[in-house]
């Protein structure tokens, strides 16, 4: 272990994270079932294992291909094979095994190819169906034919014979040389090569397709259907077309997927994942009909599968860094080592504020403008010095910044030391009660605003828990951040890091920094042509709540997050905050009931927590900021002097003001 | 202008042009012709539309260059965009199966950097995709590699590596550079996705402006990785190694070329100045293989 420090193999154990470039066995190795994964037939409490399709929506990095990858053919097969320790497949297709997955990616670049050229769209329509079913028929062919070459089918009646339906269903007629799967296959592959050439060919000059399209549906629900009835094995199994990446498709293709979906035949049925808002149109290619949420088709958050405020959240993500800390090639000879042990444990808001005090050279920058304050209670200065002794408390320096607050707001110091002196002798009364509750509710914002009182200090980001609410629910968040801490650690210091020890503090906020700046440096990459735009909009809503953190009133303690009547918003603007929250950016929930019946009922915008370092903000959703959706469409599309305007007033009046619609003298 | 300097490189070194097309990239959608003389015709081509351009630029040979597969023709691609010139190499090389074709080339002498000190050629995202009639065979059977010819616009390989989500990348640096001062550039410029690729330590070197050197790797690349994966190139680099790219992807069918599409192209805020002039030889040993 020692040798391979010296001789510099140290590999990060969380290199491969992203689990649409990671193998099949990777997958497998680092799979770690969240609670309850479908248990009786469900995911994230919703029917899955059945008929009914389903639409898996979660931000980028929440998992989602994971899981789609997990239950495809692909994987469970070696996921059999490593558990049996059997090369054959035998038992594979046991009573337990309810289906069989069909895994596809929709490849943007691909996609964007069935189209232009000088052919009309009913023929592009036509020809991206019949790829389609061409690519996921070879894929199920494929898994058919492992299944019989590895002893999970016995076929009961020839396989010529079996050809010979399939043949019929789908080209109208029984073909003598299509008499084995892997010639049906080679042949549906040569149909696929022929569109691709048409592709190209029609690029520099007008072609017709040389194939005899194949009528629709027949390969992606008749081939199963046969096969259904022809093998036993496959009589009571439902074929699952696994299809990742759905907001990949541009309008016009998903109205054609759509419409399978609708009007999918047994035994098979779909299981699409999507990013939030990726589902452009419930259009179906007939149009008097269209996708029906809870009819068509059940929607699955990630949020359900993944409780992200949960302990399960937790305990989750600790599976699967130790997993790949325990197989890790230098960790594995470590005893006791896991996540929590390098990462530690994430230091109380007080210890951090202790810290930050003791270890400046002045131990009282957050008393400034306590005598500014203090002369509208009295201008005896040995009163005065009376009053600084009565709001002090060294050994929590947040009480002594919740005390100047409410100085700030006009507390009279004789007040402030009873509600004090209650809360720290946990007396059961109302003054204990009051102090408690204002402790609470505003003590990350003191911490916040302690840290710019001792610039250049910075907040530190350290430990698991700290992790893990950076994330966000966002499982790749995480494992991101520990590959830059570990990154940071292998770097700096490898050999105590080999030995087991924590990763230092400092390390853990660098990484924390570097992967909060990369988060918003992203979004300029965010695709048509709105990345800037976002990017705009993210760091105008940032600026707020930085500006509203550090107003001395604390009026709206961590504002985190804006409130807005989504229904009200213009065209672009819900553009920009849709394909945000597409990316992640935000996070979108439901507002609580409104307090009267005049009041809309608006949609909450939480902002990434990995951004909270990059703004120096909290990361707990505390508090909220209404805003008008006029003020939101200034805000993303206002002028920069607008802009300016309205975080200047922001930094003058609060943002209470944003919650009425604009006044026009801008 | 650095395309206008080949003009006179050409008449220094005693070639004499018997006709010239220009090409000239516009905001507009329809493609037009304009006939200076018999010598010259100058065709007006959309940027945004690719196969549509291509068609009249195809129409302008057809009808008046009379091209025969032992023609000479030149093609300047200083000022063509990559899907453009792409393009137009198959349609030269598959429609009039040249058995040469000289590829002119010149330089910049400084690239000017942005307010926020980048390198930016080029702002807005369009779209990843494929370079019309540069698309392969969908082989879900097999891996996918991405070779991405590295530019100095570090999210573009952002953009094209998320689009794609391969399972293994090989960038390829251009190095040596066109000048000392940028030998380093694009790796600074791409430092992050390096990283989160995890791509660095595959990385290939070519000489930014030896198309034929690109061409070697990519072979060789091809050879190594064409069993298990299918291949698609990403030429966000200088046009040398796009031309290297380009022959490569005629060569061999298999392999598509994707483009991160922007929204707006902004050469003459980012190039000045002209450096050297290259007079790139496509000659029987390549055409060979294309045809």
């Amino acid at each position: 272990m020692t040798q391979n420090v010296d001789e510099g193999i140290f590999l990060n154990p969380f290199e491969d994270i992203n689990a649409a470039y990671m193998e099949d066995e990777q997958i497998l190795r680092y799979w770690s079932s969240p609670k309850g994964f479908l248990e009786h037939g469900k995911l994230g409490g919703v029917e899955f294992v059945g008929l009914l399709p389903n639409i898996i929506y979660g931000g980028r990095g929440t998992g989602k291909t994971t899981v789609l990858k997990y239950l495809s053919f692909d994987i469970q097969e070696k996921k059999f094979t490593l558990q049996e320790n059997d090369m054959t497949l035998s038992g594979f297709l046991s009573t337990d095994r309810k289906f069989i997955g069909i895994y596809y990616r929709f490849d943007g670049p691909l996609l964007t190819s069935f189209r232009g050229k000088g052919i009309d769209e009913e023929t592009w329509n036509m020809v991206f169906i019949m790829f389609f079913e061409l690519v996921l028929g070879q894929k199920y062919l494929n898994a058919v034919e492992r299944l019989i070459n590895k002893g999970a089918i016995k076929l009961q009646i020839s396989e010529k014979d079996i050809c010979g339906k399939i043949c019929v269903e789908i080209f109208g007629n029984e073909i003598d040389e299509l008499d084995s799967l892997n010639k049906i296959r080679k042949k549906l592959s040569s149909m696929q090569y022929e569109i691709e050439q048409w592709k190209d060919e029609i690029a520099l000059h007008k072609t017709e397709l040389a194939i005899k399209p194949v009528p629709k549906n027949r390969i992606l629900f008749g081939i199963p259907r046969i096969c259904k009835d022809t093998m036993p094995e496959l009589s009571d199994k439902l074929i699952f077309y696994l299809l990742d990446e759905y907001e990949n498709l541009e309008e016009k293709q998903q109205v054609i997927i759509n419409t399978l979906l609708k009007h999918t035949q047994y035994p098979v049925s779909f299981k699409v994942g999507s990013r939030i808002n990726g589902l452009k149109t419930h259009s179906t290619t007939n149009a008097s009909e269209h996708l029906r949420e809870g009819s068509d088709y059940r929607e699955v958050s990630f949020d359900q599968i993944i409780k992200l405020d949960s302990s399960d959240y937790s305990e989750l993500l600790q599976n699967i860094a130790n997993i790949r800390i325990k197989t890790h090639h230098i960790f594995s000879n470590v005893k006791d080592v896991s996540i929590m042990t390098l990462l530690g444990k994430t230091p109380s808001f007080e210890d951090e504020a202790l810290e930050i005090v003791k270890t400046s050279k002045n131990h009282d920058r957050h008393f400034r403008g306590f005598d500014k304050l203090i002369l509208k209670q009295t201008t005896d200065s040995e009163k005065a010095h009376q009053f600084f002794e009565n709001i002090s408390f060294p050994e929590n320096p947040l009480i002594e910044k919740l005390n100047m607050l409410l100085l700030e707001r006009g507390f009279r110091i004789e007040r402030i030391r009873i509600m004090m002196n209650a809360y720290l002798s946990n007396e059961k009364n109302e003054d204990h009660q009051r102090y408690k509750y204002l402790y609470e509710k505003n003590k990350l914002g003191l911490l916040f605003q302690l840290i710019r009182d001792y610039h250049p200090k910075n907040k530190k980001f350290t430990g698991f828990e700290m992790f893990v609410m950076l994330s966000s629910g966002i499982i790749r968040t995480f494992l991101e951040l520990c590959y830059y801490a570990f990154n940071e650690s292998i770097f700096n210091d490898s050999r105590s890091l080999a030995l087991g020890k924590k990763i230092s503090d400092d390390d853990q906020t660098k990484a924390v920094e570097k992967k909060s700046a990369k988060f918003m440096k992203d979004t300029l990459s965010i695709p048509g042509d709105l990345g800037p735009k976002i990017y705009g909009f993210v760091d105008n809503i940032g600026t707020i709540f930085t500006i509203l953190h550090m107003n001395p009133r604390l009026s709206e303690p961590e504002p985190t997050y804006f409130s807005t009547d989504y229904t009200k918003l213009d065209p672009d603007t819900k553009k920009i905050i849709d394909t945000a929250t597409m990316w992640s950016i935000f996070h979108m929930m439901e507002s609580m009931d409104p307090k009267d019946m005049i009041t809309p009922r608006y949609t909450d915008f939480m902002l990434n927590h990995i951004l909270s370092p990059y703004y120096s903000i909290s990361y707990r959703k505390r508090g909220r900021t209404v805003v008008h959706p006029e003020y939101l469409k200034l805000i993303i599309f206002g002028s920069e002097t607008e802009q300016q305007k309205i975080k200047q007033l922001v930094e003058k009046n609060g943002a209470n003001f944003l919650s009425h619609p604009p006044i026009t003298y801008y | 202008m650095r395309s206008t300097s080949s003009e006179k490189i050409l008449q220094n070194n005693k070639i004499s042009v018997r006709k010239t097309v220009n090409v000239v990239l516009r905001d507009e959608s329809s493609v037009s012709t304009e006939t200076k003389s018999d010598s010259e015709i100058t065709v007006y081509c959309p940027f945004d539309d690719v196969v549509n351009g291509i068609k009249g630029i195809g129409d302008v040979c057809c009808n008046s260059l009379e091209l025969t597969p032992d023609s000479s023709v030149i093609v300047d691609i200083t000022s063509f965009i990559k899907p453009y010139f792409f393009l137009l190499l198959k349609k030269l090389f598959k429609d009039y199966q040249l058995k040469k074709l000289g590829i002119l080339y010149t330089e910049p002498l400084h690239y000017k950097k942005s307010k926020s000190e980048d390198y930016s050629f080029s702002s807005g995202s369009k779209m990843v995709g494929e370079i019309p009639g540069f698309g392969y065979h969908e082989d879900t059977a097999k891996k996918k590699l991405l070779i991405i010819i590295m530019g100095f616009e570090g999210a573009r390989f952002s953009e094209v590596h998320t689009s794609i989500e391969s399972d293994l990348t090989i960038p390829i640096n251009g190095f040596p550079s066109y000048v000392l001062d940028y030998k380093n550039v694009s790796i600074i410029m791409n430092k992050d996705m390096l990283v989160d690729a995890n791509c660095s330590h595959n990385m290939e070197m070519a000489s930014a402006s030896d198309p034929f050197e690109t061409l070697a790797i990519l072979k060789g690349i091809h050879k190594q990785w064409h069993d298990s994966h299918i291949m698609t190139i990403s030429p966000l680099g200088t046009k040398p190694m796009a031309l290297g790219s380009c022959l490569f992807s005629l060569i061999q069918h298999d392999v598509r070329v994707v483009f991160p599409y922007p929204t707006r192209y902004e050469p003459l805020t980012s190039t000045q100045e002209s450096g050297i002039t290259w007079l790139y030889k496509i000659e029987k040993d390549i055409t060979s293989s294309i045809i």
